[in-house]
């Protein structure tokens, strides 16, 4: 089975480090309240830090939860329908969530390039930053995280399509 | 040929679409964000699929999402390390013989619970997790056991803090303030309601809500009060997460981030910190947010590009001039809410409709605050009606594999009437919501 | 395409729909719509609608709105010029001086070269009232901002709190209201007393400062597109328009910023005014900032420059 799901691994792959990604915000805004509450100093980092964190987990979570099969659907019909029925609703199904990524992943394409690919007067690269301090390119980064997830998770999609018109999985 | 038809027709066809889709079983984080694009396309274009994209951006790369997260990652820590089972022990011994008590005790600990997070999500997985196995254990009907959870599990947004209460006060031009007064008591109304339907129906059969077998029950008082040591951690906890909110320390997420520090601190103190303990929890936390939110970002760009082909207008067309009396025109906008939130979820739902409802509402010479409330009342009854019912997808995904969506959608039509009597209650008396910011501020 | 065939132009704007400039927009419309006889409609989409308030320029960019009602102050990211052109802090003593910028100065020409940029026409400044900070504690002047726990969204104004010593707060719109209230911040950046008042501030907020700390920029500016298919008539019936508008909305929102005013000091919220010395100090400390930005775009030093020259010539 994982040889002819290498997406789906590398889909549990990085959510397994994703997941990380929750905890160390939870402690980074530990941090930030007794910064702010016990010295008086609050960062201008924190929140924007700890925001694209978490947008990165959800991003990868997509994937993630594809991976393991837990999105969500409504079953009441498909359960009643025969094998080859299902075969088909399976293949409408994934074929719909493969149209959608593709429009979101499309988009988001163009979006990512909008703000990874930009340049100053005088020709420096200058991807978009948070508007404060610390200017750090964190709104590019989560694009371009969030372009890599969308594709990933179609892969995933396409992944069981395959299975599914082998006839290997319902 | 498509791009010609007006507003009303496509509005149909969207509705079809969403309900086909779903019946077909086409899972729903992919049916609205199908249809968005799809809609994009045939209307608008290739170039706008940029709209799908830069309101998905905007969803998930803002911080009011924080909280939610961070609160599963509580519930999840407290589930795993045992915290939560001793707490339900122990709560259950001292329910007693009361039919239904520990279910009551959970409407209890969701209020308790919805005083300390602003949103929906990290309230249904902490119940799902810590009360739904005791639920199940102690042999209480599946139905009640998984109503009781999600309804009271929903109370996060009723009573304050309450993000959608925030929001609507800056859509409205409301008193934020006001609208966390106003909404304490019918969110109190609501758990009340609840409670006394699950007394009710377990006093007439106490099979739904057996008390705890009898040597539970038989326990020496001094084994009785060892037991209170569970309780004691999990409610130094509350007060940590609700005095840093209260005391100043913390924002409202930042106080989730603080209830997370405090469960590791507890699960130290108990000696049961492992890695592989956090490594679970934050995989369940990331499992949950990436099911629950990618459903939300297919809902959430329908709504921009609706909004774009004129659906408030065409809201605003059906709207106006109707020939009724006021009371039937906030009935009819209680309707329209409730119909919507069948399909969408709350931000969709001020976004297209608030436009019209709030100068519509004032012109009849109705409260805003009270507007803000029975709106917040009916998106208690948009997260637990399906298909799109966020309260029974959070849930989903903590629960036992053998319970299905089907059933709990089942298991929601009680409390859903039950928050209609509620909702019904306040449009038929304000003052449930009025007295207490008027009381407040004379 | 529907919108097209009706020649309608899909405006977004910044502010919900409930709020006086949207429903000042929305006015503005209905009379363009009667004076065109229906030939030149605008579609006035409500902040958030379609895609987030600093998001339009790009929506614009790909065609799904023709325009959009906002704050130049929105796009900071993108080009250091939009942050000196988008809010000019305390560079004026009032908001009827910083206007005179636009009807008398280079306002509106260097806001037509910025959107130029953009592929965008920039059609009219539109009036935005002067701002006054909600705070529990009284802000006497710029050495009471020191160590002081204010909320400012992060840009240029957040950083010239922090030049003055204040303990700046990132927070989002959603948690002020929380927070002022528990203590974690002692004042917020929000909008004029009005406003604030509308929203519940001064209920727990007890003085309204007006420190002239910030004048954000609001404007209506189309796609060169949609501007360029519409007729010279259309053109001028449009700008005129929007300038009705804005002296509208200058003469509303005034009085609900006075009855607002009016209101709160009967439920005992001191107001403050601080005196023209201690704008002056803060005016200083735009001023470096302004000048430090100035530095890092040829148009945002043209936009700094610009105003320099309308200081001097107003007297400041
Ligand atoms: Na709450
Ligand atoms: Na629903």
């Amino acid at each position: 089975m994982d040889k002819d799901t290498p997406f789906a691994r590398l889909a549990l792959a990085l959510g397994r480090m994703a997941a990380a990604l929750f905890v160390i915000a939870a402690a980074i805004s530990v941090y930030e309240v007794a910064m702010r509450y016990v010295f008086g100093m609050p960062s201008t980092w924190a929140h924007v830090t700890v925001t694209t964190m978490c947008a990165v987990g959800f991003a990868l979570g997509g994937a993630y939860a594809m991976a393991r099969g837990e999105h969500v659907r409504i079953t009441v019909l498909f359960d009643r329908l025969p094998r080859r029925g299902r075969g088909v609703a399976e293949t409408l199904a994934l074929a719909i969530g493969l149209f959608y990524l593709g429009g979101l992943a499309w988009g988001l394409w163009g979006a990512a390039e909008r703000s990874i690919w930009r340049f100053s007067a005088d020709g420096a690269w200058r991807p978009e930053t948070t508007p404060g301090p610390p200017n750090w390119p964190l709104p590019a980064l989560f694009k371009a995280v969030f372009v890599f997830a969308t594709v990933l998770f179609a892969l995933v999609v396409v992944e069981r399509l395959v299975r599914v018109l082998r006839g290997k999985a319902t | 040929m498509l791009a010609g038809l007006d507003i009303a027709t496509w509005s149909a066809l969207i509705v079809f679409g969403i309900a086909g889709l779903l019946v077909l079983g086409v899972p729903l984080a992919f049916s609205t964000g199908a249809i968005a694009v799809a809609l994009c396309l045939v209307v608008y274009g290739p170039m706008s699929l940029f709209l799908v994209a830069s309101r998905s951006i905007e969803f998930l790369d803002s911080y009011v999402l924080v909280a939610v997260p961070f609160f599963i990652l509580m519930a999840s820590l407290m589930e795993r390390s045992g915290i939560a089972k001793d707490l339900y022990t122990a709560l259950n011994v001292w329910a007693g013989r009361m039919p239904g008590g520990l279910a009551v005790v959970t409407v209890f600990v969701g209020v308790i619970l919805a005083s300390t997070v602003g949103v929906i999500g990290g309230e249904i997985v902490l119940l799902g997790l810590v009360a739904l196995p005791q639920l199940l254990r102690l042999g209480y009907d599946r139905k009640l056991a998984i109503g009781t959870i999600c309804a009271s599990g929903s109370l996060g947004t009723m009573i304050p803090p309450s993000i959608i209460l925030v929001f609507f006060g800056i859509t409205a031009g409301a008193s934020v303030g006001d609208l966390f007064l106003a909404s304490l008591m019918p969110g109190l109304l609501l758990a009340g309601l609840y409670v006394a339907y699950i007394v009710a129906r377990c006093a007439r059969d106490p099979a739904l809500g057996p008390p705890p077998p009898a040597q539970e029950l038989a326990m020496p008082l001094s084994e009785k009060l060892a037991l209170l040591k569970g309780v004691a951690l999990p409610i130094a906890i509350a007060f940590v997460v609700l005095g840093s909110i209260y005391l100043g320390l913390a924002s409202v997420t930042e106080s989730a981030a603080i209830g997370v520090a405090g469960v590791a601190l507890a699960i130290w103190i108990r000696g049961d910190m492992t890695v592989d303990l956090v490594r679970h929890a934050a995989l369940q936390t990331l499992s949950t947010c990436g099911v629950v939110l990618w459903l939300v970002l297919g809902t959430n760009a329908l709504i921009g590009v609706y909004n774009l082909m004129g659906g408030i207008d065409f809201a605003r067309s059906l709207l106006t001039d109707l020939p009724f009396p006021p009371i039937v025109v906030i009935m009819i906008m209680l309707g329209v809410w409730i119909l919507l939130g069948f399909f969408l979820d709350w931000i969709g739902i001020m976004l297209l409709t608030m436009p019209i409802f709030v100068p519509a509402a004032e012109a009849l010479g109705y409260d805003r605050i009270w507007l803000g409330i029975l709106f917040n009342i009916a998106m208690q009854i948009a997260y637990l009606t399906p298909p799109f019912a966020p309260a029974a997808f959070y849930l989903k995904g903590v629960a036992p594999k053998d319970i299905a969506l089907d059933e709990i959608f089942a298991a929601m039509w009680p409390f859903i009437a039950l928050q209609v009597v509620g909702l019904a209650l306040v449009v038929t008396f304000p003052q449930i919501a009025l007295w207490l910011p008027a009381w407040v501020n004379p | 395409r529907p919108a097209r065939a009706q020649a309608a132009l899909r405006i977004q704007g910044f502010l919900a729909a409930a709020s006086p400039t949207h429903r000042a927009f929305e006015a503005m419309a209905a009379r363009l719509a009667e004076r065109s006889g229906g030939a030149l409609t605008i579609q006035t989409l409500p902040a958030g609608s379609v895609v987030g308030p600093a998001e339009t320029i790009d929506a614009v960019g790909a065609g799904i709105l023709d325009g959009h009602y906002s704050s130049s102050s929105f796009f900071a990211a993108r080009n250091p010029a939009f942050i000196v052109y988008g809010d000019t802090g305390a560079s004026y003593d009032d908001v009827a001086t910083r206007d005179r910028w636009y009807s008398e100065g280079d306002g509106e020409a260097l806001g037509r070269e910025l959107y130029d940029g953009y592929d965008m026409h920039y059609v009219a400044n539109v009036f935005w009232p002067s701002e006054h900070i909600p705070a529990t504690k009284a802000l006497n002047g710029v050495a009471d901002l020191q160590n002081l726990k204010i909320r400012v969204p992060p840009g240029m104004i957040s950083e010239i709190f922090g030049m003055a010593g204040a303990a700046v707060v990132n927070l989002p719109g959603g948690e002020v209201f929380n927070a002022l209230q528990s203590g974690v911040i002692d004042a917020t950046d929000w909008a004029s007393p009005g406003q604030n008042e509308e929203v519940g501030l001064y209920r727990v907020a007890k003085f309204s400062v007006n420190a002239a700390h910030s004048m954000p920029a609001t404007e209506i500016a189309l796609s060169k597109r949609a501007w360029d298919g519409l007729s010279d008539e259309h053109r001028a019936m449009l700008e005129e328009e929007i300038r009705a508008m804005s002296a509208g909305l200058r003469e509303q929102v005034s009085a609900d910023d006075a009855a607002a005013i009016e209101k709160i000091r009967g439920e005992g919220v001191t107001i403050i005014e601080w005196p023209a010395e201690e704008v002056a100090k803060l005016r200083g400390l735009t001023s470096r900032k302004q000048d430090e930005i100035a530095g890092r775009d040829p148009l945002a030093a043209k936009i700094v420059a610009s105003h320099r020259a309308f200081q001097e010539k107003v007297g400041i």
